[in-house]
């Protein structure tokens, strides 16, 4: 080890400029297991009704699967774009981006309607409505822990779409942009698998 | 290490000179501070609340228990049908009690005591920087703390619960579903849920505190260990929280709505499931309580054998083996819950393996004691007891580990007695060790080491008292979670040398409870004496070798002028006693640390 000892350079609370970065990628690794655990949860309780049938799978999923897919490739592109300095590239894709994003939660909210006899006022009854109930449970409280996560992920997005509009992005200072598309990727990843776990294993 | 009057020592400026305390002014500039030293004090006086709170909850507990029959709980009113008031038997109220107790002293309390408020308060000055990496996220950690007490409090409003701290279904479930106490489950949960993600953020800040903000010279290996105890929280929390996260909300939705079960039986559901993914995380937790506390007893020990500790590496290592294999063992707790014997036989395996880096680091506190010169104040006390306390609770865990005697033990009060020698000997005496260690950093005022030193002695008869009988009669089979251990227990088939056993461990219980009580009571009033009428704390009272003691006390706002040097830790060369402010200073001509 070594000792010499490095002095009396002013204190400062300068980060370094990956330290947003740093961050954003501890916070996914606890949001990703917390996503597993509920997906873990998922298949245990799927497991304990084997008799239940196959979900069908809503045509709107697939839209806004589709949705987030493109999504994920215009943030990385717009990565690209913030940090080549081409700010009208940076500037469509960052509106892009964000269109795309609020398409998903209306995607997601209009499956949610279309699955939704009221489930919370009318407790189903008889064998045949459990097995309906139980994937509209988990549809529910895996899409609903999922789109939270989309909601939470505007905030960050409104301000990278600020600071793109001001033109405040330069290759030195990009990484919010970096570190909001690391975000957006997550969820993209999080919902395959979901989407996976639900409608092709489950 | 040598005393002097130091020939130009500077009297101690006033405490209205500019510090973090009156840096800037009014109640706003506490409540949106991003100073870390003030978000842990925040911090700080909201987790005594709750310790005040949870223990008075203890206290009724055991004064329902000194004498068989109802003694002091109340028949609380449930509803009134046609002017006729109907009530809940007074041992629903024990129920309700025992859960509010341990919810609030472990999800309030013991889990934020130590990282969140003093750990908020030393780790960047430990560290030699300005701030947490994220001090935004510092506070909005805090109000997130807030916003679950506050659900906490709406459950006691609501009529409370009683499903026990670890809310097991189907307990949780079905409790008072459908009445008008339907709610008091579903607050008391969402506040765990909330306080959970508090939690996580916190684990956040501090990691990347950590990576980011060592200022040159910090190496890994030169971070004092309480940095690497909380480090290694850190991780538990971020790595563990999420699944009590997801636990919680499945059982807030499957309380809501009437489909099929998850952890339901009588709707299909699994309540073993509950359990897994419960001690999933509850299992790591207990590591998230006791290793932070851990670290506090560390540097404890090094700053009044005025030695370095013994063995730096394998205790920093330790903390993150312990809180790696701290994952694997959460079936211990399911032993009885129909798991298979061979998969109950790994859980064991891996029980006693966890209790390896536990011993190291009490092997490795007891060798740096040994031929130190001990210096006695209240701190030390208070880290030597939980040695000894620990100790007992650690060896005690072991026989719960083992698949045969835990079926004896499961749910009896040796599990009680364990835990509360692991929980309040190891966290709760860890955390008075650190509020009367660093007291004079945070306030710039001295405590009355008499007053400390008697109020230790109190807690030291009370909780071995308390407890002790606890684990004679649990190893008796003395069953917990019971109101009354009158006819009864001859009904539950033990034999009359047993239950009046029994009766006599909760009496002695009892009254070991009541002298703990006072030995806290008297040791937060010497502490809030000390804090208007202490006479001024010079930077470092104790002799300290970490970087929070060469700062002033208490320290200004950016916590230091300059970037401090950073040499190795615990590295005492140069240390002299300064006899005129009492205080512990580095003469710059002794001889630098030896390199290693
Ligand atoms: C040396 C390490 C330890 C071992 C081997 C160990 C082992 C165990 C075992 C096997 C049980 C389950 C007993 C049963 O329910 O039948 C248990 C319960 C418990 N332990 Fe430990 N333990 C250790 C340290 C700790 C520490 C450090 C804490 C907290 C700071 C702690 C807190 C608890 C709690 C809260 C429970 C019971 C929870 C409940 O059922 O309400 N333990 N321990
Ligand atoms: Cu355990």
């Amino acid at each position: 080890m070594n000792a010499n000892p490095v002095s009396s350079a002013k204190v400062n609370h300068t980060l370094p400029s990956y330290a947003g970065t740093f961050g954003t990628a501890v916070v996914i690794v606890s949001l990703a297991i917390l996503f597993a655990a509920s997906i873990i949860a998922y298949l245990v309780a799927r497991h304990a009704h084997p008799d239940l049938p196959q979900a069908a799978t809503p045509v709107g999923l697939w839209v806004s699967t589709a949705l987030l897919i493109i999504l994920s490739l215009t943030a990385h592109a717009a990565v690209g774009a913030a940090r080549q300095d081409n700010q009208s590239a940076l500037r469509t894709t960052v509106i892009i981006w964000s269109v795309l994003a609020v398409g998903f939660l209306v995607a997601q909210t209009a499956n949610w309607i279309t699955w939704a006899p009221p489930l919370f006022d009318r407790p189903p009854t008889g064998a045949e409505s459990d097995s309906l109930s139980f994937y509209k449970m988990t549809f529910y409280v895996l899409t609903g822990l999922h789109a939270a996560h989309v909601v939470g992920g505007l905030i960050p997005l409104a301000f990278v779409w600020r600071n793109t509009m001001a033109g405040r992005y330069t290759p030195q200072t990009f990484h919010p942009v970096r570190n909001c598309a690391l975000y957006w990727h997550f969820l993209d990843v999080v919902w395959i698998v979901m989407f996976l776990a639900i409608f092709v294993i489950g | 290490m040598s005393s002097i009057a130091h020939p130009n020592a500077n009297p101690l400026p006033e405490l209205t000179s500019d510090n973090y305390l009156n840096h800037s002014r009014g109640i706003l500039s506490w409540l949106v501070t991003l100073d870390h030293k003030r978000i842990g004090l925040m911090y700080l006086a909201s987790v005594i609340f709750f310790l005040i709170l949870g223990g008075s909850f203890a206290i009724i507990l055991r004064t329902e228990l000194y004498e068989v029959g109802r003694n002091i709980l109340p028949q609380l009113p449930k509803s009134t049908v046609g002017g006729d008031t109907q009530y809940f038997a007074w041992t629903d109220t024990y129920n309700q009690m025992f859960t509010l107790h341990g919810g609030i002293l472990v999800f309030l309390f013991i889990i934020p005591a130590i990282p969140a408020a003093l750990g908020n308060f030393v780790l960047p000055i430990m560290l030699g920087a300005k701030d947490v990496a994220f001090p935004r996220l510092n506070l909005m950690s805090y109000y997130i703390y807030v916003g679950g007490a506050i659900f906490f409090v709406l459950a006691l409003v609501a009529g409370g619960l009683d499903t026990g701290w670890t809310f097991y279904t189907p307990y949780s479930s079905s409790f008072e579903k459908g009445s008008e106490f339907h709610w008091g489950v579903v607050f008391a949960v969402s506040g765990a849920f909330i306080l959970g993600f508090s939690s996580i953020l916190t684990g956040v800040n501090f990691i990347s505190t950590m990576h980011m903000l060592r200022p040159p010279g910090m190496t890994w290996f030169r971070m004092p260990l309480m940095l690497w105890a909380l480090y290694a929280t850190s991780v538990m929390q971020i790595l563990a929280t999420p699944v009590l996260a997801i636990t919680l909300m499945l059982l807030i939705i499957e309380r809501l709505y009437d489909g099929i079960g998850i952890f339901d039986p009588a709707r299909g559901g699994d309540p073993v499931l509950f359990q897994h993914f419960f001690w999933f995380y509850s299992h790591p937790a207990v590591y998230i309580m006791i290793v932070p506390g851990m670290g506090i007893i560390s540097e404890v020990i090094s700053t009044f054998c005025h030695k370095a500790i013994f063995g730096y590496r394998f205790i920093a290592c330790s903390s993150l083996a312990i809180a790696l294999v701290g994952f694997l063992v959460w079936g211990h707790h399911m032993f009885t819950s129909g798991q298979s014997a061979l998969i109950s036989t790994f859980f064991a395996l891996l029980t006693f393996l966890v209790a390896i880096p536990s011993a190291i680091k009490v092997f490795n506190w007891l060798a740096t004691m040994y031929k130190g010169s001990i210096d006695l104040r209240t701190p030390m006390l208070y880290a030597m007891l939980f040695i000894w306390v620990f100790t007992v609770g650690g060896l005690t865990g072991m026989f719960l580990g083992a698949v045969s005697t835990d079926i004896h033990l499961h749910d009896t009060y040796f599990v009680v007695a364990h835990f509360h020698y692991t929980m309040v000997g190891g966290t709760l005496f860890a955390f008075l060790a650190g509020v009367h260690y660093w007291f004079p950093k945070m306030f710039g005022r001295m405590y009355s080491e008499l007053g400390g030193r008697i109020a230790w002695a109190i807690v030291f008869v009370g909780f071995n008292l308390t407890f002790i009988s606890q684990f004679i009669g649990g190893s008796r089979g003395m069953p917990r979670r019971y109101a009354d251990f009158g006819e009864k227990l001859t009904e539950l088939g033990f034999g009359e040398s047993h239950a009046q056993l029994f009766i006599q461990c909760q009496k002695i219980s009892t009254i070991g409870s009541y002298i703990l009580g006072i030995g806290l009571v008297w040791a937060a009033i010497v502490l809030v004496i000390a804090l208007f009428k202490g006479k001024r704390a010079p930077s470092n009272p104790w002799g300290g070798p970490t970087l929070e003691w060469r700062c002033a006390s208490p320290p200004i706002h950016e916590n230091f002028v300059d970037t401090p040097t950073v040499g190795e830790p615990y590295d005492y060369t140069g240390m002299q006693y300064d006899e005129t402010n009492e205080n512990y200073v580095v003469n710059p001509d002794a001889a630098p640390a030896p390199q290693h």
